[in-house]
């Protein structure tokens, strides 16, 4: 249950983050911001790898929702990948499903 | 710091002899039979070959200094000052010392040995002394090397507390005191930097703590996180073929009873180094791709338990087995004779006495432990039999066993009880157990054991753990080792207090035969972010005794985050950031439910709304994901605070296992 890290890999206007670790408050906001620098470096597709993410909480998810916004008004394409059954249900839950295309690992 | 030289420079060691004199402990270590002795023998030559340092050869196979050893040592070194003597030849590289024993038989019996003999005979019964004169042998007559093969702790300690400039000692060794003693390491079994870090950032993740790569941590505190202690821990779970999840609910107790939440920068190395008596391969696996079960089989072909216990002793560390048994290469069995000699029903109480005596000399080292109910028992009980000073920084086993009149209760376990090393820090009292005859079924009650006790010793106000059954109205709390005060805690929790004994006979008597087993736990956390992930720890072993399935514990899981959440955000009853009481959380769990209740002491708060100084965009989600994820929620709110109550079931063995108990025993089980 560490805390979140986060690797961003950056290819022809395209990124991908990868999460590892606990997705809480303070995640939550790194990932906001790095997400919101991507954007503001000309990148058009996000992809957000949740491959190695223990735990998202609430919080968490509350900070995702403004990743989604953020990727609404630059025009950038968002998806969510690899996302374990159990954080897969949380989105469900709140709505984030049905806003972003969510992928099973 | 040590530095760890790696294998590609071990060969260089008698170069780096040359270039200048390493005064202090350099240390060779690495798993048996990968080549520490040969390294050391090379050394030996090279360093005959040169006449500037007078050099000794000392095989001790972790046994502890043998009577005559000063004898020889000094044989060994007298001959070197007497090769110096001799005018330089063309064939010095290759010319060495007569070090035959019959040569070094004479040398004992000159008159002018006998004043060295005299100095070391005197302190050799003890280490500390033999290398102290060793060292005023080195002040009076130039630069001594001394090379031992299978070192002990023993011998490690005092080299390592010595600071005489003409005194260098290098050691093989393949426990890890060598790395925490020495001031240069040469890894035998060197890990590259990328599999040492898999093999942390791996078994970090399964421990759920944080692995911290860059920030480099003190040597001291690796000390107290023996990564050492966990890997043979799983060495030996591996061997018992005991299921990943019951090791890692061990290991990540003892790492909670570390109270630590990083491991180090040093981690890497030292782990990958232990994990040498390895297939480098599985372990991998395991760690980092966590393909547990099909790496311990491959384990179990490949490492031995005698090589795991040989490691575990040559650390330092204690093991108690039945009568009988002996590992084939056991260091330090000398020490071990008296329970060897016991008789299998008299093990148990040896081992314990054995390992309340260890605890007592941490205790008396340092004051500090990391399990509360021992230091309290030992403070009670042992205080005056065993005051400060009989202990120095180090340990000797024996001593310490005979000094130790207090039982601890064994149980049916053998409990195998080490010290990770002198000077014993918090916290390095190293728990371990190793099953021997019947390895899986004793392993997983060792396992369980181990869980209660950290449980118990969790770093907050009140916690415990406890199996407790139901009966008509009756709540037992059934605990191995009740604490004083315990009784007390019982009641005020309605409950009656049990020993086991008393337990199953009752369960014995009951003619259902129905085992109600339930475990529970309290913990008090500050309202501060991430302690809502204590509870989680704790929800989880839970979950696991109660044999919870992955979905549902997932689900109760999230549904704690999110309670504990609210919780810490409205007890602030200033509305502030800062921290005020504590948030109190009840886990309760038995076969087909877990029960869940998170208090807060603040104002009440309305269900689904923001908390102070919270926008409404960042929260008000998580009373959805609980009312989503659990079967039943109860928040109550009143003047002292909000309260909210979740139940989660799960099948349990084809059935609710609370459905078919009495009503009144479900109405019992209520938090």
């Amino acid at each position: 249950m560490n805390k979140l890290r986060l690797e961003s890999r950056v290819r022809n206007g395209s990124a991908v983050v990868y999460l590892d670790g606990y997705l809480n408050e303070s995640g939550g906001e790194l990932l906001e911001q790095e997400c919101r620098s991507l954007l503001s470096r000309g990148c058009r597709a996000l992809e957000l790898d949740f491959g190695r993410a223990s735990m998202v909480n609430s919080i968490g998810i509350s900070y995702l929702l403004d990743v989604i916004e953020n990727a609404r008004q630059g025009e950038a394409r968002l998806e969510f990948v690899s996302v374990p059954e159990d954080i897969r249900l949380l989105f469900e839950l709140l709505g984030i499903a049905g806003r972003v295309p969510v992928r099973k690992p | 710091m040590a530095a760890i030289l790696p294998r590609r420079q071990a060969a260089r060691l008698g170069e780096l002899f040359g270039k200048r004199f390493l005064p202090g402990l350099v240390a060779i270590e690495g798993a048996p039979r990968r080549g520490k002795t040969d390294l050391l023998l090379q050394l030996h030559g090279a360093l005959l070959g040169r006449r500037e340092v007078a050099t000794a050869i000392l095989r001790l196979g972790y046994q502890p200094l043998p009577a005559g050893a000063a004898a020889e040592v000094a044989a060994q070194l007298l001959a070197c000052l007497e090769w110096r003597r001799l005018p330089p030849g063309p064939n010095d590289s290759t010319a060495k010392p007569v070090l035959s024993r019959a040569s070094m038989a004479r040398l004992a019996e000159r008159e002018d040995l006998a004043a060295w003999k005299e100095l070391l005979d005197a302190a050799a019964s003890d280490s500390y002394g033999f290398f102290a004169a060793l060292g005023r042998l080195a002040a009076e007559i130039g630069p001594v090397c001394l090379l031992v093969d299978d070192a002990t702790d023993e011998v490690l300690a005092p080299v390592a507390r010595s600071s005489v400039p003409e005194l260098a000692v290098v050691a093989t060794a393949s426990g890890p005191a060598a790395s925490r003693w020495a001031r240069q390491v040469v890894a035998i079994e060197e890990f590259t930097a990328r599999e040492g870090t898999l093999l942390a950032e791996g078994l970090a993740r399964h421990l759920g703590v944080e692995f911290c790569g860059e920030a480099a941590r003190p040597f001291s505190a690796y000390c107290a996180a023996d990564p050492f202690v966990l890997s043979s821990v799983v060495h030996a779970a591996a061997l018992a073929g005991t299921p990943l999840d019951s090791t890692l609910a061990f290991v990540r107790a003892y790492v909670a009873d570390l109270r630590r939440g990083t491991l180090g920068a040093y981690f890497p190395a030292v782990l990958g180094a232990r994990l040498g008596s390895l297939e480098r391969r599985c372990a991998l696996e395991w760690l980092a791709d966590e393909r547990y079960p099909t790496a311990a089989e491959k384990w179990r072909g490949r490492v031995s338990l005698d090589d795991v216990l040989a490691n575990l002793a040559g650390a330092g560390l204690a093991v108690a087995g039945p009568a009988g048994w002996m590992p084939r290469r056991w260091p330090a069995a000398r020490d071990w004779a008296a329970l060897q000699l016991a008789r299998p029903e008299t093990i148990e109480s040896e081992a314990a006495r054995l390992a309340t005596a260890v605890l007592a000399a941490a205790h008396a080292a340092d004051g500090e432990l990391a399990r509360e109910p021992l230091r309290r028992r030992i403070a009670g009980g042992l205080a005056e039999a065993v005051p400060a000073a009989t202990f120095p920084s180090r340990l000797r086993f024996r001593e310490v066993c005979e000094v130790a009149g207090e039982p601890l209760p064994g149980g049916e376990l053998f409990l195998c009880y080490g010290f990770t090393g002198a000077p014993p820090a918090a916290g390095s009292a190293a728990l371990l157990a190793v099953a021997v005859a019947d390895p899986e079924a004793r392993l997983g009650s060792v396992l369980e054991e181990m869980e209660n006790r950290v449980r118990q010793a969790m770093p907050f106000s009140e916690s415990r753990t406890t199996s407790a059954g139901t009966a008509g109205v009756e709540k037992w709390v059934v605990m191995r080792q009740p604490e004083p005060g315990d009784a007390e805690w019982a009641a005020g929790h309605d409950a009656q207090l049990l020993d086991f004994e008393r337990f199953n006979q009752l369960i014995a008597a009951r003619s259902d035969g129905c085992v109600a087993a339930r475990w529970e736990t309290v913990l008090r956390l500050p309202p501060e972010a991430d302690f809502e992930l204590a509870a989680v720890r704790a929800l989880d072993l839970l979950a696991e005794r109660a044999g919870c399935d992955a979905q549902a514990a997932s689900q109760a899981r999230a549904a704690l985050v999110e309670a504990c959440l609210n919780a810490f955000e409205h007890g602030r009853t200033d509305g502030s950031q800062s921290s005020s009481a504590s948030v109190e959380v009840r886990l309760a769990a038995w076969p087909g439910c877990i029960e869940m209740a998170v208090s807060n002491p603040g104002a009440p708060f309305a269900p689904g709304g923001a908390g102070p100084g919270q926008s409404s965009l960042h929260r008000g989600h998580g009373l959805k994901i609980i009312h989503a994820v659990m079967d039943q929620v109860i928040v109550s709110s009143d003047l002292n605070g909000t309260t909210i109550r979740m139940t989660k079931k799960f099948p349990y063995g084809g059935e609710n296992r609370t459905a078919g108990l009495p009503e009144h025993e479900q109405a019992a089980s209520g938090i």
